[in-house]
């Protein structure tokens, strides 16, 4: 084992907290306890992953795996019986969190009220499940027994639901700290009584949750705790709309009194944060992530869509403690990194199965880091690169196989209306199964997921995009076909058909037809960065770098954090002779979007380019760690290596890159 | 026998959960049981089951009456059952082969005129061989749960000793040789060799 940096580490989860959101507020000294870490530790964004749904999200971050992996796919899922849906168990999840691993490892945990976390788990320390705070809806103040299964150790259970908050408890007084102009509206209105009602609702949750980490800090030893508020996520679906400026659609009586509810949110947040690392104390760590970010300027919906679509790609890291840098900023960290990152600071090896990396930048000293097969005492090691195929996933097999019980007679039969619901759950998990696996790289995998979802319900919108998104990351011009024409079939005029025609003619190597569907695409749609940055993507393929510096600028100024505009700049201007222009964008790519190979290999072109040799050689370097066969990445390495004076290098590398054109392996595409 | 805890006895359906409970009446554990089902060609000597156990999710009310008696619980059922501690369990869980299983769930629905799942023995069996997973690590995760688990074909083969390891398991209080007495070989269908 290493040596651990941390003895002591809180990890804070923020629910949908956005550094766009925070700053103004830091600025005007209103979060001032998170100034202070801000000033004493490493901030930076963090990159989310697909599909952004907060049961996925907050167990990966736990477990450093995506969906496909850990097996949480959804907010909610069939009873074992079939009878009924519950939300999420913890049960669902097929591996370790971060505090099965720390409690084997003889640390004592406190995990409080993580997502998907019902029922409680046996660890070293103190368990409280996500349900604990929440009062059903026949529970009042004065009879709401404790949920069964949720605290553990059990004997804790009474003493802790003394601390919870019930939401008709939340006075006007209370409500008021927060909607100072409540008195305004007239609470007759079904949609203001709704609105009060929500806030009051995870107002009551946020306090109770709050109540019970300081009380298990406070009274139990431990070394690590998990904090986590969703009250940011829950409060921003109903009240983000309302933040200024106010947007055409909202109703001015309402954007009147509730503008400043968010702001105030995140203020009590940075109230109870201070809370919290007053009772950590000053040798502890002090971790605060949050799943994803959230939409909060002139990019908000202005039309009913569905939750997720107001999540930002960004949400927010920043780690403060011993041993770690101040005041500054961390680039390319992901959710998959946290897990990595917690396992190097106690000093225990990192499991390979875990697909993130460990911060290394946020260390003051460069850590040990050691690596294990597996935390899993099941799980083979990884030479066979092909994630484990869960049939338990396929909600179909699943689905027979509880009939066949119910057939035995061991189970009741599920009501028709449950059954339904049943089954549009399970097509939900596999969707969002298919989304996991699209963002892990695993295209085939979605591509079969997708078709299978377009045969049960053909007519479903999702469904038919997902096959085509699928095959175009698989490059499969005959599935995409397909989907073009199952597309074409129902939703004629839908966007999708004229993306899916570009893709079509892209993966038929004909890049100008491409260019044309792409640019037809945008009347309909001018303000979308991800249609910019194709249309970029095909100039530079027809070496139209002026016109692709045109694209990806207006991208930018539409979405500034979007890494592929930056990347398409980074060969567009250097094209033009701005070679130096062209590095800042890379690096601005990179720091963006840490997992970019053709964003590395790019910039390591442009600076070998401009004779900055040794630093091309590292961006180089991390171009081949992530894409070890990249012939081309491999030539260059040679040629610079070559140049330096570093002979052996340049042989092997050249070696190397032969190697793989002769074996055919598959390559990036170059712009 | 000790009313402080409740017996359970569980496992995949087919995997000699019946034959358990018999096994623990004779060595007097009282079933709970309703006697709904009644013996047929799948359990000639019966089926032990109490019908309230499949809507254990929604009420489980009747599990303060289980103290001291023995209850079939099916191994998917299992995770509704408190954790807390508030209730004591000794759960039997039976293992068998999966493919014995298999056939043995077959055999079953055959003979009732009913259609198995179109699935193969493979899919079948990795979902409940998962779902048995899940139940086990659900049991591992609180102490208010011990667990003995019992091997079908060692029961079939030599039921003395496991006799014993269910006596010690329970509080020691069981007649062997009533729950030897019990076991009777030629049940055993649907044997893989």
């Amino acid at each position: 084992m290493s040596v651990a940096i941390a003895q002591k580490l809180l990890l804070i989860g923020w629910d949908a907290a956005d550094w766009q959101m925070i700053h103004p507020l830091v600025d005007a000294g209103r979060m001032p306890n998170l100034a202070r870490l801000l000033e004493t530790g490493v901030m930076g964004n963090l990159l989310t992953l697909q599909p952004i749904l907060s049961p996925i999200l907050w167990t990966s971050i736990a477990t450093g795996k995506r969906g496909y992996q850990h097996g949480v796919t959804g907010f909610v899922e069939p009873t074992p019986d079939g009878t009924a849906l519950r939300p999420t168990a913890s049960s669902t999840r097929r591996c370790k969190a971060l505090w099965n691993i720390l409690s084997e490892a003889g640390k004592r945990c406190h995990a409080v009220g993580w997502y998907a976390s019902h029922p409680a788990e046996l660890i070293n320390g103190c368990y409280i499940s996500q349900q604990f705070p929440v009062a059903p809806a026949s529970a009042t103040p004065l009879h709401w027994p404790p949920q069964p299964n949720s605290v553990q150790p059990v004997a804790l259970a009474e003493a802790l639901t003394e601390l919870r908050l019930h939401p008709g408890e939340v006075t006007g007084p209370m409500l008021s700290q927060f909607i100072p102009l409540a008195a305004h509206l007239d609470q007759r209105d079904p949609e203001v009584r709704r609105l009060f009602n929500s806030f009051a609702k995870r107002l009551a949750e946020c306090i109770s949750l709050h109540a019970v980490t300081t009380a298990v800090m406070e009274e139990m030893p431990w070394d690590f705790c998990t904090a986590y508020y969703e009250a940011i996520d829950h409060v921003g679906h109903d009240f983000m709309a309302f933040h200024p400026p106010r947007m055409p659609n909202v109703r001015p009586d309402l954007f009147e009194v509730f503008a400043g509810v968010m702001n105030a949110t995140y203020e009590l947040h940075d109230q109870m944060l201070g809370r919290l690392v007053e009772l950590a104390g000053s040798d502890a760590h002090i971790m605060l992530v949050s799943d994803h970010g959230f939409l909060n300027g002139e990019r908000r919906p202005t039309t009913e869509v569905d939750p997720a679509q107001w999540h930002r790609n960004f949400g927010i890291f920043l780690l403060a403690g011993p041993g770690i840098k101040s005041d500054d900023v961390v680039h390319g960290a992901t959710l998959l990194d946290i897990a990595p990152t917690i396992l190097t600071l106690f000093g225990l090896p990192v499991g390979q199965d875990m697909e993130g990396k460990v911060l290394v930048n946020v260390f003051a000293q460069m850590p040990k880091i050691e690596r294990i097969a597996s935390w899993e005492e099941t799980l083979k090691v990884a030479e066979d690169k092909e994630p484990a195929d869960h049939i338990e996933d396929d909600p179909e097999a699943a689905a027979a196989a509880l009939q066949q019980l119910v057939e035995l007679g061991y189970l009741e039969a599920p009501g028709e209306d449950i059954q339904r619901d049943i089954a549009k759950a399970r097509s939900e998990q596999k969707f969002n199964l298919a989304c996991t696996y699209l963002d892990g790289k695993q295209p085939a995998r979605a591509l079969a997921l997708g078709e299978e979802l377009v045969r049960q319900s053909p007519g479903e919108l999702r469904y038919l995009v997902l096959a085509g998104q699928a095959a175009i990351s698989a490059g499969d011009v005959t599935a995409l076909g397909r989907a073009l024409s199952n597309l074409e079939a129902s939703y004629p005029q839908n966007r999708h058909v004229l993306l899916f025609r570009a893709f079509h003619h892209w993966l038929s190597e004909d890049i100008a037809g491409a260019a044309r569907y792409f640019e037809e695409a945008l009347v309909g749609s001018p303000q979308d960065p991800w249609l910019l940055c194709r249309i970029g993507r095909a100039y530079l393929r027809l070496r139209r770098w002026r016109d692709a510096e045109e694209a990806f600028l207006k991208a930018i100024e539409i979405d500034p954090d979007n890494a592929e505009t930056y990347y398409g700049l980074s060969v567009a201007l250097p094209r033009q002779g701005r070679l130096e222009e062209g590095v800042e964008c890379g690096l601005k790519a990179v720091s963006l979007f840490h997992d970019f190979p053709l964003a590395h290999f790019q910039l390591g072109a442009v600076l070998s380019r401009l004779g900055w040799y040794e630093r091309s050689l590292q961006a180089f370097e991390i171009c081949l760690a992530m894409r070890p066969d990249f012939a081309l990445a491999h030539r260059y390495v040679s040629r610079i290596s070559n140049h330096i004076g570093q002979t052996e290098a340049a042989k092997e590398h050249r070696k190397r890159a032969d190697s793989i054109i002769e074996q055919g392996l598959p390559q990036l595409a170059v712009d | 026998m000790d009313a402080t805890f409740v017996t359970v006895v569980s496992g995949l359906p087919r995997s000699g959960t019946s034959l358990m409970m018999q096994m623990l009446q004779a060595g007097g554990v009282p079933p709970l049981t309703d006697e709904l089902r009644t013996p047929d060609e799948s359990n000639p000597r019966g089926y032990f089951e109490y019908e309230a156990v499949k809507q254990v999710r929604t009420d489980s009310s009747w599990l303060a009456t289980a103290r001291g008696r023995a209850v079939k619980i099916i191994h998917i059922l299992l995770s509704e059952l408190p954790n807390d501690g508030s209730i004591n369990f000794r759960v039997i869980l039976m293992e068998r082969a999966i493919g014995e299983v298999l056939a043995s769930q077959r055999q079953m629905l055959a003979r009732q005129g009913k259609s198995a799942a179109a699935l193969s023995d493979d899919q079948l069996g990795r979902i409940y061989l998962g779902q048995l997973e899940k139940a086990e690590k659900f049991l591992t995760g609180s102490p208010a749960f011990q667990v003995l688990k019992v091997a079908h074909r060692e029961l079939l083969g030599d039921p003395a000793p496991v006799a014993e390891r269910i006596n010690q398991f329970l509080g020691g209080d069981l007649d062997l040789a009533a729950m030897v007495a019990v076991v009777d070989p030629a049940l055993y269908r649907e044997r893989e060799i």
